[in-house]
């Protein structure tokens, strides 16, 4: 009887262990990581991750409600891992590390590369010029990327009959992708945020110690 | 609070779920769960559906079929 | 007819007649216990079984519009649902007519039938396209874009089918094999009802684009208390059957069930309330996510299927379990290694080494448990092969065993590191999930229900030939399924290590296995169409009510007094009658 409840104990507790050791264990280790000071490329002094706010925000979650986690990937690997393409795909200037992504509510690592990683798409389409390839880019991925296995978005703009002035913003389609004349095609606020979050999705904005190799 | 919420979920549920794990294992070296294999393994059976017995076949079967346990016996399509 | 027949199947030919007829007393007994047990179960397992065949064809269906819109991103859902909708309008009236025939056979009723439906389809093809000349507008709707309907699906898949199919076997195995009456039959019922209500809730947030983006738990947040309800009624109730049972050994089915009920609420409690409710910083969350949905891998869909599986199999053969030594020792070294194992999802990720190591570590040290349950469970059908042709629960059961193996051994090689250097983020992982979840666990509960559905409702399957492309079509299915990916996902993963490969020409490499993945998908959705047929038929009571019982076996004594009062009670009803 004795030795049965060492034994029984040993066995439970291993088995809880896992427990302690994939939940707990990093939670202790890492639940409270902090932001930290560093510079940006441009030499900007800053606090380093901030939580999205506004649009952005918002964005992000027009992006969890249409599953693009499914087809992106939003880590970028270690130079010694998998021959250390993701960093020399230009997916990003260093690997991800856990300070990256503290203030992400649902975290969106992704396990599945369909489409490229987006951990660092802000750095690849940056500024105005960035924001419109977006949006054309969601609207009608075969027009910018010919071949592109990536779905339209297209359900986040609306097409308006042109009433005196054409829109500012609305997009510049060619082909078989414009709309007939006397339309046009604008962002709804979804498609807004959308743009605005992935061109200030940025996970490498900072060179963190712990992320040196 | 969030912080509370996960120590109370992680602990709470090691606590009660553990305990749990160890009861029921405590109880099965006390009950004998891990001596007599044979019967175990045999508690399967029973005097209608015996050790020998084949109990399932195809709708279309012969129902020959149903009874022994040998391989041999019929040829239909598969 | 009775005494000879009765003893039939016991070894001693030259038992005494005094023997025999203690030996017919004692089997009658037997068979009534079984069938009052059987009987019990009835209501609530099928209550289960519908749910979750209901929700595989849906599930299917999103499967299958999720895999062709990877090759054809333009797709429309809508053109299938109109089609759909249009040719079933079209033949009901001439399958109405079929199934009144009186001289037609059942298999010749469903053979036209089907044929009705495709010639109303193909009709309405032609006609929309070039008569009427239907277009939808545009651009699909934001319901049916690829990320929904993934979300779906693997929420179907998990939820709707997985847990409904395993919860409907475990409601009659545990029974069974505790030796009593299954009780609370109610409760359990009004939890399938809440179950079902939370999974159809959830589909619908889902597709009106509240899903949270977290896999294995993408339905929105109101969904969850649902579930935990459900559960916890159902582990309740586990409990509650446990202590009351009758037979001293507990069978390593038991095992397995018992543990799966036990784990399973307890990991979807935690991981909702840490992933969705009040998610913690950062890749804590991933490491509680796949910590969580590797669990329902292999502490939920896993005992099930193979603890089935430990019982169908020297159940229909009639043999023992080759060693249950080693079947002991498989249940607890699983139960020790595989929650370590999570963290294999995320090789190559933020999360600190040590986790990833330990987790190689759990993957590899799986070999023990899955060595002690493949030894087991292929030696226990080494020479009785030849059943196969004539079950059909163990085709579909022992199909499903040999998968494990062959899972499990690949599961461990995925889990090193220089290997999900390739294959990780690839369809190769796709691949093995659905050789796991589908050519294991899917294809044990196809074979646990052609054995239980018939014991539960004293119906024989209508169609063998139904049953026979059943299983056909899922196997190729799934075989053609896995192959492509599997090649696909190889040199996806090699293609994007180099980096001077374009990232658009390993796109369209895709193309031609992706297509391929659509034809093994259509192919295994169609099978689940078989299945449905055959259940629901089974259901109504249509088809061939075997002349004799339908209990796949000779008549016990019980049955034949029956039969000289002139009832043509089945087992089951006999016993309850004399209850
Ligand atoms: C079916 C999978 C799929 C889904 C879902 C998907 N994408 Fe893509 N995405 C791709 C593929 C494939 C590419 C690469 C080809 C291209 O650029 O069109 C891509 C490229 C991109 C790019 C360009 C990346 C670069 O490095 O140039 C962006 C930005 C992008 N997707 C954003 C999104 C957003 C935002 C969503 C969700 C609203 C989304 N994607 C959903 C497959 C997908
Ligand atoms: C010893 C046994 C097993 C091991 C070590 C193992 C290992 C793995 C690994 C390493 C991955 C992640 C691959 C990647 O993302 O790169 C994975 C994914 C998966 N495995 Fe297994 N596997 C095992 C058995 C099983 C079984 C039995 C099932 C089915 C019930 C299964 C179902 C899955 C599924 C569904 C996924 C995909 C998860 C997702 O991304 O959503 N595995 N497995
Ligand atoms: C009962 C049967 C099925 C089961 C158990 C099942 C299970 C799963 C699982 C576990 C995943 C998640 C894979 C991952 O994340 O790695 C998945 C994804 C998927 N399944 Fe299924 N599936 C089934 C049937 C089908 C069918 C019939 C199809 C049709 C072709 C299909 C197509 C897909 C597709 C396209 C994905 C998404 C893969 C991706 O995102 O790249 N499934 N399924």
């Amino acid at each position: 009887m004795d030795r049965t409840v060492t034994l029984l104990l040993g066995i439970t507790l291993t088995f809880a262990s896992s427990w302690l050791g994939l939940v707990f264990a990093p939670y202790v280790q890492m639940n409270n990581v902090q932001p930290i000071k560093g510079t940006t490329d441009d030499g900007v002094e800053e606090m380093y991750p901030r939580p999205l706010e506004g649009e952005a925000a918002y964005g992000r979650e027009v992006y969890i409600a249409n599953g693009c986690m499914y087809c992106h990937s939003q880590q970028i690997r270690s130079e010694h891992f998998g021959n250390g393409a993701d960093i020399k795909r230009n997916w990003g200037v260093r690997r991800t590390v856990q300070r990256d992504y503290i203030y992400e509510k649902p975290i969106l690592l992704g396990t599945m590369r369909t489409g490229p990683d987006l951990a660092n798409v802000a750095r690849r389409w940056s500024g105005q010029g960035g924001k419109d390839w977006n949006h054309l880019h969601l609207y009608a991925p075969r027009m910018m990327m010919p071949g592109s296995l990536m779905p339209s978005f297209a359900f986040l703009y609306e097409k308006r009959r042109i009433t005196g002035e054409p829109s500012a913003d609305a997009l510049k389609l060619q082909g078989e992708w414009a709309p007939e004349p006397g339309y046009e095609i604008v962002p709804t606020p979804q498609a807004k945020a959308l743009v605005e979050y992935l061109s200030v999705l940025d996970h490498n904005r900072i060179m963190l110690p712990e992320a040196q190799e | 609070m969030a912080d509370f919420i996960v120590y109370a979920t992680v602990l709470g549920s090691i606590v009660f779920f553990g305990g749990a794990a160890i009861l029921a294992m405590a109880w099965s070296f006390r009950n004998g769960q891990f001596e007599n294999f044979h019967k175990s393994s045999r508690s399967i059976f029973d005097a209608d559906e015996p050790v020998g017995r084949v109990t399932d076949r195809f709708p279309d079967a012969p129902r020959s079929h149903g009874t022994k346990n040998s391989s041999s016996e019929a040829s239909h399509r598969s | 007819m009775a005494a000879s027949t009765v003893v039939n199947g016991l070894t001693s030919p030259n038992v005494s007649n005094a023997d025999a007829g203690a030996l017919a007393e004692e089997q009658c007994r037997a068979a009534k216990e079984r069938a009052a047990i059987d009987s019990a179960s009835r209501l609530p397992a099928l209550a289960w079984l519908a749910g979750a065949t209901f929700w595989l064809l849906w599930a299917s269906f999103f499967g299958l519009v999720t895999s062709i819109k990877m090759h054809i991103p333009w797709f429309d859902v809508r053109v299938i649902m109109e089609l759909g909708i249009i040719s079933t309008l079209l033949s009901v009236p001439l399958m109405v007519l079929i199934a009144r025939s009186k001289n037609l056979s059942l298999d010749a009723k469903i053979g036209f039938c089907t044929f009705a439906f495709v010639a109303a389809a193909a009709l309405w093809l032609v006609l929309r396209t070039w008569v009427f000349d239907i277009r939808w507008s545009e651009h699909g709707g934001a319901w049916q874009t690829f990320g929904r309907t993934r979300m779906t699906h693997l929420s179907l898949i998990g939820y709707g089918w997985g847990t409904q199919a395993g919860i409907a076997g475990i409601l009659w195995l545990v029974p069974r094999l505790s030796r009593t009456p299954l009780i609370y039959p109610n409760a359990l019922i009004a939890a399938a009802a809440i179950w079902n209500v939370g999974i159809f809730a959830g589909v619908i947030g889902i597709l009106a684009g509240l899903g949270t983006s977290v896999e294995w738990l993408d339905f929105p947040p109101f969904v969850p208390p649902f579930l935990i309800v459900s559960l916890a009624i159902v582990a309740a109730w586990g409990i509650v059957t446990f202590t009351r049972r009758q037979e001293s050994h507990v069978y390593v089915t038991l095992w397995y069930c018992f543990g799966a009920m036990f784990w399973m609420p307890w990991l979807y409690t935690v991981a909702v309330i840490i992933n969705i409710y009040s998610p913690a910083t950062g890749v804590v969350q991933s490491a509680c996510n796949w910590w969580f949905a590797h669990n329902v891998l292999g502490l939920w869909l896993t005992p099930i299927g193979v603890g089935a599986a430990y019982y169908i199999i020297p159940k229909v053969i009639g043999r023992p379990v080759y060693s249950y030594y080693l079947s002991i020792i498989g249940f607890w070294s699983l139960a020790l290694f595989y929650s370590w194992a999570g963290m294999h999802h995320l090789i190559g990720g933020p999360i600190p080494p040590w986790m990833v190591s330990a987790s190689t570590v759990g993957s590899m040290m799986m070999f023990i448990p899955v060595i002690a349950v493949g030894v087991n469970h292929h030696m226990t059908m080494l020479g009785h092969m030849g059943q196969l042709r004539y079950s059909p629960s163990l085709r579909f059961v022992v199909f499903g065993a040999i998968t494990y193996t062959a899972v499990s051994a690949q599961g461990a090689i995925e889990a090193l590191r220089e290997f999900s250097e390739v294959a990780h983020f690839t369809n190769y992982t796709v691949g093995h999930a659905h050789l796991g979840a589908y050519g294991f666990f899917t294809m044990i509960m196809f074979g646990v229900f052609y054995y239980m559905v018939p014991r539960l409702t004293g119906q024989e399957w209508a169609s063998s030939r139904l049953i026979r492309l059943h299983f056909w079509l899922c196997s190729v299915g799934i075989v053609i399924y896995f192959t492509s990916l599997s090649i696909s996902g190889w040199f996806e993963g090699r293609q994007m290590n180099n980096p001077d490969y374009p990232f658009i020409q390993k796109m369209s490499n895709e193309l031609p296995w992706l297509i391929c993945r659509s034809i093994g998908g259509a192919m295994m959705s169609l099978g689940h169409v078989a299945w449905a047929i055959l259940f629901v038929l089974n259901i109504c009571g249509v088809g061939s009510r075997r002349e004799g019982p339908t209990f796949f076996r000779e008549k016990t004594s019980a049955e034949v007094e029956a039969e000289l009062n002139g009832s043509t009670a089945t087992p089951a009803e006999v016993a309850l009658a004399s209850r």
